[in-house]
């Protein structure tokens, strides 16, 4: 004989749509996470060489008062910047005009290719992925010339770390928290391991949602429970306590009318 | 002759009582008070005669040594004070979590990565045990390079004085790390309106200068949940008015969220139980330290 659940209980009914909607929305965020894995290509570093301009550049009073006078937006619109011989030609050229302060010559060539470059070519903040990924490159290059010429280790690491923050601080950040589902795309993924392999620590924005998550599945039961009570305002309380409350008032009344009809059948 | 021996004997029982002690009540003090209701647990560290000295544990190290394996092994021999998270994790999980925020650590370099969004406290701890923070925002970090030259650094603003500061960290063996800065010379450098609203526990740690020119050292620990704005108000009131310093030097966030460890010791070599002076999180699941130990 057929057994007919009699789920005429409303709180039954509500608590079963609350669940199939918490599941279904679940699933939507997973599938709607992209999984595009397509990677630009590499601007490598050993682009074709050309003789630096930068002598014809230089104004020649520039000794005087070099980061005042050195023509940033002009060396940047000519310069080469995927090739490590122009951009150390650049250097010599520096030393040559102003020879008393090399120190210097070192910080006007950190500055033009991290604050000025960023006014020349980043002026917006709304880079892609694609584009992260290709400054990030370009940027990596610096960390290994900085083991590799240490003579001049200190313009390298302005240079990488410049770049690496901005990538991190005004990029990833930021699109963590503004768009949390981009977290758990490929190239979000890729660009947060390689600037942390490069020592650059990228902390991302985690939804409570995703907290409550991770805690359950860490199986963190005394942390969840601890920070949701210190966390939750007593009108989020209340009504926490109420949901339990129709829950298990379903779940008994689903069990009484069960077990009514289960006596009747008998 | 038998003054003599109950002379020695008190020598002898003196010294040994002394060797015993985890240390001495001197320098450092605990205090367990009620302020409107909210419980305070308050450690009280003097930094007179370099006693009580600072010891930052930053990360693993490059073998994948835990903190606390390195904290284990450093601490034969040693009589702790007090033990406490230090800065922000990425994670939760001790074994993946990496420091927020620029850190290095005996001179290696953990994180490059300078945060400009609100963590304005950089903290050196120096091989000599002591302690000194800047602020960020004003750019005053001062260090000494090679060349002997004093100089002013903007690690925020200047990408080379950056590099420059993270060589010099590296020539000096420092230990550094950024955090919140919620006071710095006295005065609340947190901004009300657009500080965060999340209330929970909060834990401080502030260096201040007493009316005798005496350097202390508190842990203030609020066991209620307070916005950070009224957390730091009223641990820094609790400073200026109950403990009367003339001036706190600076006041760093110490982490209380799933990294909040905290332990602090009695003078016979136990460990508080009281949750003014615990944690909830055991330290073998810290992913950085800060040590307080006397010698």
């Amino acid at each position: 004989m057929c057994l007919q659940l009699p789920i005429k209980n409303i709180f039954v009914w509500l608590y079963l749509a609350t669940t199939a909607i918490l599941i279904g929305g679940l699933l939507y965020l997973i599938v709607s996470a992209s999984k595009s894995d397509y990677m630009p290509q590499d601007e490598s570093m050993s682009a074709a060489y050309m003789p630096s301009r930068l002598a014809q550049q230089l104004p020649t009073d520039i000794a005087h008062s070099p980061v005042a006078k050195f023509p940033f937006s002009l060396y940047l619109s000519t310069a080469n910047l995927h090739n490590i011989r122009s951009l150390k030609d650049d250097l010599r050229v520096l030393d040559s005009v102003n020879p008393l302060s090399t120190i210097d010559n070192r910080r006007i060539l950190s500055m033009a290719l991290t604050d000025s470059l960023k006014i020349h070519k980043y002026k917006s903040n709304n880079l892609s992925l694609d584009s992260l990924i290709s400054l990030v490159q370009w940027a990596s290059k610096f960390k290994v010339y900085e083991t590799i010429d240490t003579a001049e280790s200190l313009l390298y690491t302005s240079i990488a770390g410049y770049w690496l923050d901005y990538v991190v601080n005004e990029n990833l950040t930021p699109m963590s928290e503004n768009e949390p589902s981009v977290k758990f795309t490929y190239k979000y993924k890729y660009l947060k391991s390689r600037c942390e392999e490069l020592r650059h620590n990228a902390p991302t924005k985690i939804t409570n949602l995703e907290k409550v998550l991770d805690n359950l599945i860490k199986n963190k039961w005394a942390h969840l429970i601890d920070a949701s009570w210190n966390e939750t305002s007593k009108l989020q309380k209340m009504v926490f306590f109420m949901l339990i409350a129709i829950t298990l008032y379903a779940y008994v009344s689903l069990f009484q009318n069960l077990y009514k009809r289960i006596k009747n059948v008998q | 002759m038998y003054s003599k021996i109950i002379l020695s004997l008190a020598f002898c029982a003196s010294f040994t009582v002394s060797a015993l002690c985890q240390y001495d009540e001197k320098y450092v003090e605990t205090s367990a008070l009620q302020i409107d209701g909210v419980n305070y647990g308050v450690l009280k560290m003097s930094r007179k005669d370099n006693r009580v000295k600072v010891k930052y544990f930053a990360a693993k190290d490059y073998a994948g040594t835990s903190v606390y394996d390195r904290y284990s092994k450093w601490k034969v021999g040693r009589k702790i004070v007090a033990v406490s998270s230090g800065t922000y994790m990425t994670d939760c999980n001790a074994n993946f979590a990496k420091p927020v925020g620029i850190c290095t650590d005996n001179g290696s370099i953990v994180n490059e990565q300078v945060m400009d969004n609100g963590f304005d406290g950089l903290a050196i701890v120096y091989a000599t045990g002591g302690m000194a923070a800047s602020n960020l925002k004003l750019g005053d970090l001062t260090v000494t390079l090679a060349n002997g030259v004093t100089k002013r650094l903007n690690i925020r603003n200047s990408a080379f004085d950056k590099a420059e500061f993270m060589r010099w960290a590296q020539d000096n063996q420092a230990t550094v790390f950024q955090t919140h800065l919620f006071v710095y010379k006295n005065q609340l450098t947190i901004n009300q309106e657009r500080s965060s609203k999340e209330e929970r526990e909060r834990r401080f740690l502030a260096v201040s200068i007493m009316p005798s020119g005496e350097v202390k050292h508190f842990i203030v620990n609020i066991k209620k949940a307070y916005t950070i704005y009224v957390a730091s108000q009223k641990a820094l009131e609790y400073l200026q008015q109950r403990e009367n310093v003339k001036e706190v030097t600076f006041m760093l966030n110490l982490d209380p969220g799933c990294q909040n460890v905290y332990e602090v010791y009695k003078p016979d070599g136990s460990v508080y139980r009281s949750s003014t002076f615990t944690g909830q999180v055991s330290i073998q699941n810290a992913a950085n330290l800060i040590v307080y130990y006397y010698e």
